[in-house]
């Protein structure tokens, strides 16, 4: 009965979502100062562009880092739930807008208090330079609650979609809300746009991000193989890459890198593998990575949102019917996510569990933003499920500035010494001098 | 969307097997021309005194074939008796349990015909109504026209599957009942209305004989038990079509012969493996499944996961994103895994 | 040549506040020093390690290997060998601790630690305070300012105290603020003194209950000089909680034995 309903909703043109907040023109003071976006991005910016990789494919990752303005035929959106093969379909391109930086943290604290999420801070920061200036559109989901409130402080840039996807997270009871949801935008985009989005069209965007799903994992199978080749800042470039560029060219960089790499012989450095997990790592703060490396730790795996949970999941169409689409799109962006806001701490752990089992991990490391509360509490569960499972667990909680360097690298050698005896594995590296 | 490897062979599979089945009466027809039937199994004779009263009589709506079937045997998959040249097998399992229970045939007699069934129901389970039975091929071709019409599927809820399950077993129950019953001498006179109770009203009596381009006994309206016979059978032909329109195989979770088989799923040589900790509970095999279980996509341990209701179709495997999480065993011997891309 | 055995080392440990050394000869300590760090930690290594030589009358030349550990372990150039200052901590520990395994304490000038110390001084698990300082020596030397005395004079006056004053901020900053409010208050030196041991105390305690319950509970670095953290963490965790000989060079006696 409700889907007959609701499919005859449709055929009216009143049916868009009421908490749309959309553009809110008394916000618009709080962004009066909007700066260039190469100087709010500078410093640490200009340092990633200039690292330097063995690999001669990753230019192309670091040149769309170089942009300075988002297209004007795009899609903004933060987080792994909005469907991007929707927006696809409509003939715009999705760019993820997730981003962590300490200048642009800095320049988000104009905006709100210093004791926020560092992530919202990072986004508020680029809000409030001109990079935005011609994004059309934003759709935002209702993930936590920060992103809940972004939508609304937000909506004084640029038009906001809100999209609530729910906490449950439960696939026999949230798949028809979250199509529906899915469905609603669909329908907006429609409007919106002008655009006709066929199913044939949604089909085709899904074979595009399969194909990326698809060179994405030998990528990670890669790296997970072949230590050393491809470092883990290369690799958070290539997936930070991915929320800019369009899935067809990202998966054909990423196959000439894998190209490139596979000449390449694997280091013999026996570090011990660790699978990262935790909050999001976004070009261009790495200071985790770069402070992993320095205590010669090698991420051989990772689980974060900003990769494994943004490109590993592919979609498998069932039925190539309009909500059989939808349907899979919500499995593949809601059932299917690791995202802590959802009821998902069991489905965490067992992917940690099998990770760790599949590619020879030693420990498992995570990396909580601080003030990001929901990959906070529910560390001390992680730690006892693995603990049982026989897998060191340690996790690192620190923002985006680089104050506690010193005191994090202290922690991580002190971890390393404890997982791989104390004598270091690999001198040449770990004992050089800074 | 182009169809996985297990989809295309399982059509294949369906596609051959509805010929064998059907047609088979037809293809092999000339080598047993004028024979009993195979002399491998022996054939199953109505007593001399029970004909009498199972002859076809003007009041019967059942149009049983005179003739004999190439195998003289029932398949775990359901194939009804149609063709007046006799088809490839006799007839289903609820036929033939019927029908002797009515005869009451000698054990000996039905025993190498029971071991058969019992003997492929265990090497493969519900597999037959995935994979070989026409009606579910009939019923896939059905929810295949559908989704090119972009009709949604309707899922249905657990329970609403569980009671199914009941119906079935009243079904089964009522029709061996009413069988045992009337084979007594002394209720033999109403045999010839309620011989085979179940096939009256079933939908595959109706449809099976359009395959052989013969027009089904499809009305009956002469006495007033078979007017409710026939009334029954279409109500149910109608509820059957709209079921595999609609709700994909839901039909089989209702089928009496699917119910038999069941039995024998848990056990049976093909095992449907989880590993728990390589799953996402992402649902795609919930999704796929078209007999909309969810036990897969619910199990947190490591699990075999043959569920009465699973008709081994391995759409979850084929479906699932996660590598090695599902996997198909015959015999502990691994036939397939779940593999993305 | 002297055996393997009887080689001479030397444990730097250079802390936030001040460097440590000891001279190693087998498992025999043989001479030791403490200087507080300067800006420069490479300088005050080599000036720990010439006046510990020099006290116990070695040559340079004897000294086999140098071990560095602490906040500038890697400012230490003329080190053989880097271990952190939580593996170090754990092999002084086991080793002072007669080879019995324990949960250790070591509340060092910028952070604090508590290390779960296996068999064979095997690390088994350890937490480090935040990075802000809270908890550790330096607060207490903050505190100690405020209240216009010492370390040393911070314990004593807690001694004397009858009611112990509620101090609940965590962070040094607000903590001092705190303090100077109490003393507006009009709340006598001592029972502050006793406020200011009792948060510590329980910031460190909120830390060891995260450990499983472990036989023994040691207390070493230079936190544990303080009779009246000693106290009030005895206090807190209602257990009997024991100083190890000479507290603050148990890290540098580690990293010689760590290294091995």
């Amino acid at each position: 009965m409700k889907r007959l309903t609701f499919r005859a909703s449709f055929r009216h043109e009143n049916s868009w979502p009421v908490q749309n907040p959309g553009r809110n023109k008394k916000l618009t003071p709080l962004f009066h100062k909007l700066r260039s976006y190469e100087f709010t991005f500078s410093p640490e910016q200009a340092a990633g562009l200039q690292r330097q990789s063995p690999l001669k494919a990753m230019a192309n990752f670091y040149q769309l880092f170089r942009q300075s303005r988002i297209n004007r035929a795009s899609i903004g959106y933060f987080c792994h739930l909005i469907p991007e093969e929707i927006i696809l379909a409509a003939g715009l391109q999705p760019v993820r807008l997730c981003v962590t930086s300490s200048s642009l943290a800095r320049s988000g604290e104009e905006i709100v208090s210093a004791e926020c999420c560092p992530v919202i801070k990072s986004i508020l920061g680029l809000a409030s330079s001109d990079f935005l200036a011609e994004l059309p559109l934003l759709v935002i989901p209702g993930s936590c609650d920060g992103k809940m409130k972004l939508a609304e402080l937000l909506s004084a840039r640029t038009e906001v979609y809100f999209l609530d996807l729910g906490r449950g997270g439960e696939y026999t009871s949230g798949t028809p809300q979250w199509a529906e949801k899915f469905k609603q935008l669909l329908h907006f985009l429609k409007k919106r746009y002008q655009v006709s989005i066929t199913r044939q069209k949604i089909i085709q965007a899904c074979s595009l991000t399969n194909a990326r799903t698809a060179a994405f994992r030998s990528l990670y199978q890669f790296r997970a193989h072949h230590p050393g080749v491809i470092s883990a800042i290369d690799y958070f470039v290539i997936t930070s890459a991915s929320f800019i560029s369009h899935p067809k060219v990202w998966t054909e960089q990423t196959n000439t890198l894998l190209e490139e790499a596979a000449g390449l012989p694997p280091s013999h450095c026996q570090s011990p593998r660790i699978l990262l997990a935790g909050s999001p790592i976004v070009f261009p703060a790495f200071k985790i990575l770069e402070v992993m490396d320095e205590a010669g730790l090698e991420v051989a795996a990772e689980l974060t949102c900003s990769g494994y949970g943004h490109l590993f999941d592919p979609v498998q169409i069932d039925e190539e019917t309009e909500d059989g689409l939808l349907r899979a799109l919500a499995l593949k962006y809601v059932a299917g996510s690791l995202c802590p806001c959802f009821l998902n701490l069991n489905k965490l752990a067992d992917r940690m569990i099998s990770l760790a089992e599949e590619y020879k991990i030693d420990a498992v490391i995570y990396y909580i933003l601080r003030l990001c509360q929901v990959y906070e509490l529910q560390a001390t569960a992680l730690r006892q499920i693995l603990k049982d499972k026989g897998i060191p667990f340690f996790s690192i909680k620190t923002d985006l500035e680089g104050e506690d360097r010193g005191q994090l690298r202290t922690r991580l050698e002190a971890f390393r010494e404890m997982i791989g005896g104390r004598s270091d594995q690999c001198k040449a590296k770990n004992q050089s001098r800074d | 969307m182009k169809p996985g490897k297990i989809t295309l062979a399982r059509r294949t599979i369906q596609l051959l097997s509805l010929i064998v089945l059907v047609y088979g009466g037809y293809l092999f027809k000339a080598k047993h021309e004028g024979e009993t039937g195979s002399n491998l199994l022996p054939r199953l004779k109505a007593p001399a005194g029970a004909m009498a009263t199972t002859k076809f009589q003007p009041g019967q709506i059942l149009w049983p074939s005179g003739d004999t079937p190439v195998i003289e045997s029932y398949p775990p998959s359901l194939i009804c008796r149609f063709n007046p040249k006799g088809g490839m097998f006799k007839a289903c399992v609820v036929h033939f349990i019927s029908e002797n229970l009515t005869w009451q045939t000698a054990w000996k007699y039905l025993l190498p015909h029971l071991s058969l069934f019992v003997f492929l129901c265990f090497l493969l389970g519900r597999f037959w109504c995935g994979w070989v039975c026409p009606i579910g091929t009939v019923g896939d071709f059905l929810t295949w026209l559908r989704r090119k019409m972009n009709i949604p599927a309707r899922r249905f809820p657990t329970r609403f599957r569980v009671s199914l399950r009941g119906v079935s077993y009243a079904l089964l129950g009522l029709s061996f009942g009413i069988s045992a019953f009337i084979g007594f001498p002394q209720f033999a006179r109403f045999q010839c209305y309620w011989f085979l109770p179940y096939c009256q009203i079933c939908p595959a009596r109706l449809m099976c004989p359009v395959f052989g381009l013969i027009k089904p006994n499809w009305k009956d309206f002469s006495t007033g038990i078979t007017t409710i016979f026939t009334l029954l059978a279409w109500i149910i032909l109608g509820l059957f079509l709209a079921a595999f329109y609609w709700g994909r195989r839901v039909w089989c979770h209702l089928c009496p012969v699917g119910l038999v088989n069941s039995w024998f799923n848990r056990g049976c040589g093909l095992e449907l493996h989880k590993k728990a900790n390589r799953c996402t509970k992402c649902g795609y095999c919930a999704e796929a499944c078209p007999m909309g279980l969810i036990k897969m996509y619910q199990a947190d341990t490591d699990v075999i996961f043959n569920q009465p209701g699973c008709i081994l179709c391995f759409r979850c495997v084929e479906n699932c994103p996660q590598d090695k999480c599902l996997s198909v065993k015959l015999f502990g011997r691994k036939l397939l895994e779940s593999k993305w891309g | 040549m002297t055996s393997a055995k009887q080689r001479i080392k030397a444990g730097i440990d250079i802390g936030s506040v001040t460097t440590k050394c000891v001279v190693v000869q087998g498992r025999q300590t043989i001479a030791s020093h403490i200087i507080r760090t300067a800006i420069n930690p490479e300088q005050a290594a080599r000036e720990v390690l010439e006046k510990a030589l020099g006290q116990g009358c070695l040559s340079p030349s004897l000294v086999d290997k140098v071990v560095s550990t602490g906040y500038g372990r890697r400012r230490c150039l003329f080190a053989n060998q880097i271990v952190t200052e939580v593996t170090a901590a754990a092999a002084g520990a086991y080793w002072l601790n007669h080879l019995q395994p324990a949960l250790v304490i070591d509340v060092g000038g910028q952070d604090t630690k508590v290390i779960l110390v296996g068999k064979d001084a095997r690390v088994v698990d350890f937490l480090m305070n935040d990075k802000c300082a809270a908890g550790t020596g330096r607060f207490l030397e903050m505190m100690a300012v405020s209240l216009d005395t010492d370390i040393d004079g911070l314990s004593s006056l807690a001694k004397a105290a009858h009611h112990p004053a509620s101090i609940n901020s965590t962070c040094s900053v607000f903590a001092e603020s705190e303090v100077v409010s109490l003393i507006a208050q009009g709340i006598i030196r001592e029972d502050i003194a006793a406020g200011v041991f009792l948060s510590i105390a329980a910031r460190i305690a909120s830390m060891v209950k995260q450990f499983p319950e472990s036989s023994e509970i040691l207390f070493c670095g230079g936190g544990a000089k303080s009779s009246g953290l000693h106290l009030a963490l005895e206090k807190t965790l209602n257990r009997q909680i024991k100083i190890l000989p000479q507290p603050q060079f148990v890290v540098a006696l580690g990293a010689v034995l760590a290294s091995e």
